[in-house]
């Protein structure tokens, strides 16, 4: 692999705004979305990443499914009403529909180490399946690239269609305004519109309560939901209770399923280092700080912390970046440090895309700290 | 160099594909407005029986004492509950479990008889800022009169097909406007 500038193209601007992204520049100023250079890599890095999507997908479900079993959960944090969520959901798992996952890797052409899974509320997602595609298109067309994103989501809407997700509306819930979030469910609702479920955008502060039912803004009923929201945020909420008991009692659907929290939480980093402790693909992680700080190299992170919130990485014992947030009061897991590709001042981290359970496409994130957060810059990548 | 099979989409065109993601929404929605509904307010059964019959104002009365008990906003002690709702606006919850603590609830200013939800009686609240609640939703304003909230003679009340108040506001906070995604 290897980071390779390039001009921007001149009318970039109008030409991403064409495809739905308002967001490509940061409030300061900076690009988000940034043509200004690319990523390539190689056919062989590629099935590389492919695979590892893939083998790490499974070990994922496994180890939810043993967390599960082995009654857990608290230790990752939860509470009732979540554990009963969590345990329905994983229980009828096959009835459960679900979209989409990405995980974040450290690749830099040598190791390829799993960071975290963001399987609840992951975004990047308007950037890596169409903005991207489009930016080869007009770039490289002779070139390839890792990313069947978008047909594979309407193909997993169209699964969904297919198993009575066309009978009644798919609400889609963000915070708004808010141009990224309300853009990815945007874009999420053009692709179920395109598989045949009728799409209805809600802001999530407009979700209504009447009775033991939930309703959107002119009052429609909600029994479908996705909510680019985590889960964690909504049982707290005021609403919270009513959703548990209409989510258990099976009158709302919510699109991603409750296990995905356990997922995305990264405590099961820990508990797949002990399942598959001879994966290539896996640090070293321990709820120990002590058995941390004898590694010297590592990350700290709260289990349930998001864009980077309250991560500190510790070098040969001493913190050389760290980042706050409102996760100070969460639990947290140690990760051994891994090398993140690295080029022009830049540090990368890899987007890699599961979709119905299929690795299909991938993003790059650049940032000048080694903690990625929600101002990294989405550079393309190519296949050569 | 042929590829041996392609990687990418083979296209990402979809009839939506071009408009901003808001177009596509506002072109989805089958938007159905639902009418606002006029419901008259009163402080008393008595006020109620001068332009309605006598067993619809008790019935909708009886109805809104008994949500005012179960779905009045709670408070801990007086001042909290005086600091939302004004000084003397507050009563203590009549039935509290033996051995239990107070608790502090706003006085039932009077109640709203929503026609469209089968002529249910709602309690509606009077805030010293000025606004008219029932059921955690705000409906209406209630006029400020020496610092204190009085009754308007209607307020417009969202109506919904099966009856019964809807309350918003209870997701969101968290996020404070902030990206929610990751």
């Amino acid at each position: 692999m290897r980071r390779v500038r390039i001009a921007p193209r001149p009318y970039w601007r109008t030409r991403v705004e064409d495809l739905g992204l308002q967001w490509h520049t940061t409030d300061q100023g900076e690009p988000y979305w940034d043509e200004s250079a690319y990523w390539a890599f190689s056919a062989e890095e590629v099935d590389w990443i492919e695979a590892a999507s893939a083998e790490l997908y499974d070990m994922v479900l496994a180890a939810v499914g043993r967390v599960i079993e082995r009654r857990e959960l608290a230790g990752f944090g939860y509470e009732q009403p979540a554990i009963a969520l969590i345990e329905r959901s994983w229980a009828e798992r096959s009835w459960e529909p679900t979209f989409y996952a990405r995980f974040d890797f450290a690749f830099d052409g040598e190791d390829l180490k799993l960071l975290e899974l963001n399987g609840d509320t992951p975004t990047s997602l308007l950037e890596a399946a169409v903005v991207q595609w489009y930016w080869l298109q007009e770039r490289f067309p002779e070139l390839d690239q890792f990313n069947s994103i978008h047909e594979k989501l309407i193909d997993a809407l169209k699964l969904y269609a297919g198993h009575g997700g066309a009978a009644s509306p798919l609400h889609l819930a963000s915070v708004s305004p808010h141009p990224e979030d309300e853009g990815t469910v945007g874009y999420l609702a053009a692709c179920a519109a395109e598989a045949g479920v009728q799409p209805l955008a809600v802001p999530i502060h407009e979700i209504g309560l009447r009775g033991e039912s939930f309703v959107d803004g002119e009052n429609r009923p909600i029994r479908a939901l996705f909510k680019l929201y985590p889960w964690e945020w909504l049982l707290d909420e005021p609403f919270g209770p009513k959703l548990a008991e209409a989510v258990q009692a099976g009158r709302l659907k919510l699109i991603e399923p409750a296990w995905k929290m356990v997922a995305s939480n990264k405590r099961l980093l820990v508990t797949l280092k002990e399942m598959f402790p001879d994966s290539e693909y896996l640090l070293d992680a321990t709820t120990s700080q002590a058995e941390a700080a004898a590694w010297g190299d590592y990350v700290k992170k709260p289990v349930r912390g998001r864009e980077g919130a309250n991560v500190e990485v510790v070098r040969a014992g001493a913190p050389v970046a760290a980042r706050g947030g409102s996760y100070d009061d969460d639990l947290f897991v140690f990760q051994r440090r891994a090398e993140l590709a690295q080029a022009d001042g830049n540090w990368a981290v890899l987007g890699s895309w599961v979709v119905n359970r299929q690795a299909c496409g991938m993003g790059v994130r650049e940032s000048t700290s080694p903690i990625t957060d929600n101002t990294a810059r989405f550079v393309p990548h190519v296949i050569e | 160099m042929p590829m041996p099979s392609r990687r990418r989409s083979a296209s990402v065109g979809f009839s939506v594909l071009g408009l901003s993601a808001a177009t596509v929404l506002a072109g989805c929605e089958q938007r159905v407005e639902t009418p606002a509904e006029e419901a008259p307010v009163y402080a008393s059964v008595e006020q109620c029986r001068r332009e309605n019959m006598a067993e619809d104002c008790d019935a909708a009365f009886q109805q809104a004492r008994a949500d005012h008990a179960r779905t009045a906003p709670k408070f801990a002690d007086k001042t909290a509950c005086e600091a939302d709702w004004g000084e003397g606006s507050c009563e203590e919850q009549p039935a509290v479990h033996a051995g239990g603590h107070s608790v502090f609830m706003p006085m039932m200013m009077g109640f709203l008889i929503g026609r469209a939800f089968g002529g249910g009686g709602y309690p509606v609240y009077g805030s010293p800022s000025g606004g008219l609640y029932s059921g955690g939703n705000r409906v209406g304003d209630a006029p400020v009169r020496n610092g204190k909230a009085t009754l308007p003679a209607r307020v417009s009340v969202t109506s919904t097909p099966n009856g019964g108040v809807v309350s918003r506001g209870g997701f969101g906070a968290t996020a404070r406007g902030e990206h929610a995604g990751g």
